[in-house]
């Protein structure tokens, strides 16, 4: 048994197998099975109550970090995983809402959760309202050092932008791309407009066009109910989803020109031409075809 | 880049893909099948019947997800509009900027006879010279579109053997629980044909449930018969 993937960056970065509570109570001899780009993979947790992972017989490395599993698949990580020290901040409330199977390429998932263009059609009288469609220019840069993208100054009327909304607000974004499959995305917080919540995805490839999007809550509220917050993310997921199911083709096309982007996309071509210079390739189709 | 006039004739074939009933004037989209090539289906307040590539040129999302808003169709991942004649129409995240003027949806020629909307596989081709002729006092009644399992040539194989006579490119006539029929072959994969059956008389409901009967057992054996020769 062998991970059906050649592309390196991938097969060198931390990869999601879920939240650490999938594999709660599992042991060596009764393991949490999941996939893995195209391998199952056994989690469990052993005697002395650490976590380990194996591919067949193959030992794997494996961590918990933000009360997620992560898998490195060749063993030799090119870099730790991404820093999120909202995680951890104090005043903010930790909700885990766990995920959901999207047949899609990981690649296609990330690029919506950078979208803003989508909201008034796709989570119309949540996130956007026709006819307040226009998103207005943003900034995008490449954090060299660390190896992400961000995207800064960005702006969005929402009817309803989360759980604890009651009115319409100009909500302000940042968004980060800090894997080519996982991003976190920072948005006003409602009950302390000051500051910003943050929203983790994770995704876990599954194979090149089926994952699982895990979504994990760092927000400044202590009143709505843990099933409420929940709620509201697997409201707007599931409204992504029949839009992501339907791109053709499956994988993202990274040559320039095979998709037309406007400005509002700037992040989405950021995004792209990034996973082109890093050689990133599964889920996507190169910029020679392959 | 000149063409072989062969492989230019095949391209420009004809097929029937839908009823023309189906597409009301701005108002639905429709799903359609050609060779592979999956296609996107609707008809303008003027009347005209549109077939596009399935498929938004800014992010790939199948434009038979969208609706049609004022004689355009807009998509349903950002609400990109698009018209009549295949153009960019609006671009609602960026109001203010120009359209992009060569930014349009690939849209196959489509031409609307003998009740079915016919389409040209080769994207722009020029206006149908062997699209069937109007005058289809057989095309009374649409009974139902048939996806089979089978390659276009099984298919019409099948009805060969049921006493079907081939009339013109891709229809066939005969009868089916003993009502004369016209069927309507549309190769939809290299793998998949969907049957177009029409009746020459409006059936009553019991003889509409025969010929729903007949056209199970007709597809059950272009199935066979597809499935024999692939494991032979």
């Amino acid at each position: 048994m062998t991970f059906l993937c050649t592309d390196k960056t991938l097969l060198d970065d931390w990869l999601t197998v879920g939240p650490v509570t999938r594999v709660e109570g599992k042991t060596v001899a009764d393991p949490y099975r999941t996939k893995l780009l195209g391998a199952e993979v056994a989690v469990w947790k052993d005697s002395q109550g650490q976590f380990a992972a194996r591919i067949g017989a193959e030992v794997l490395l494996i961590q918990k970090c933000y009360g997620y599993l992560w898998i490195c698949p060749s063993g030799s990580p090119r870099k730790d995983l991404f820093a999120l020290p909202e995680y951890s901040q104090p005043g903010r409330r930790i909700v885990d809402c766990e995920g959901i199977g999207v047949a899609v390429s990981g690649l296609r998932m990330v690029e919506n959760f950078l979208d803003m263009g989508h909201f008034p059609y796709v989570h119309a009288h949540y996130l956007g309202e026709v006819p307040q469609t226009e998103v207005a220019t943003y900034d995008v840069s490449v954090d060299e050092t660390a190896d992400e993208i961000w995207a800064t100054n960005c702006r969005f009327y929402q009817p309803k932008t989360s759980k604890s909304a009651t009115t319409g607000l100009d909500v302000q974004y940042r968004y980060r791309v800090v894997q080519p499959m996982g991003a976190v995305l920072y948005k006003t917080a409602v009950p302390r407009p000051g500051e910003m919540d943050a929203i983790g995805l994770f995704v876990q490839p599954h194979d090149e066009e089926h994952i699982t999007a895990y979504c994990l809550l760092a927000y400044y509220d202590d009143t709505s109910a843990e099933t409420d917050l929940i709620g509201f993310q697997h409201t707007i997921f599931g409204q992504d989803k029949p839009i992501l199911e339907n791109q053709l083709p499956k994988r993202m096309p990274l040559r320039p020109g095979t998709e037309v982007p406007t400005r509002c996309d700037a992040m989405s071509v950021a995004f792209r031409r990034w996973l082109a210079a890093r050689g990133t390739t599964y889920g996507a189709i190169a910029r020679d075809g392959s | 880049m000149k063409e072989p006039i062969g492989a230019a004739m095949q391209l420009q074939t004809w097929q029937p893909v839908l009823p023309s009933h189906y597409l009301r004037a701005s108002e639905n989209i429709v799903a359609a099948f050609l060779q592979g090539q999956e296609l996107a289906l609707w008809r303008s307040e003027a009347g005209s019947v549109q077939a596009w590539e399935n498929r938004c040129p800014h992010r790939g999302t199948r434009l038979t997800m969208g609706r049609i808003l004022q004689d355009h169709l807009s998509c349903a991942y950002h609400g990109w509009e698009f018209d009549a004649r295949g153009a960019c129409a609006a671009i609602p995240a960026n109001p203010d900027l120009p359209l992009p003027k060569q930014l349009r949806v690939k849209a196959f020629a489509v031409a609307e006879a003998a009740g079915m909307v016919w389409v040209a596989a080769a994207a722009g081709a020029q206006a149908a010279q062997d699209v069937p002729q109007e005058g289809s006092s057989s095309l009374a009644f649409f009974c139902r579109s048939l996806g089979i399992r089978a390659p276009a040539l099984e298919v019409a194989n099948e009805l060969s053997a049921r006493g079907f006579k081939a009339d013109a490119d891709h229809t066939w006539r005969g009868t089916l629980a003993g009502r004369a029929a016209t069927v309507l072959l549309n190769e939809a994969t290299a793998l998949s044909t969907i049957a177009h059956i029409w009746l020459g008389e409006t059936p009553t409901t019991p003889e509409l449930s025969d010929v729903f009967g007949e056209s199970r057992l007709f597809r059950r054996d272009a199935e066979a018969r597809a499935s024999s020769r692939s494991s032979s």
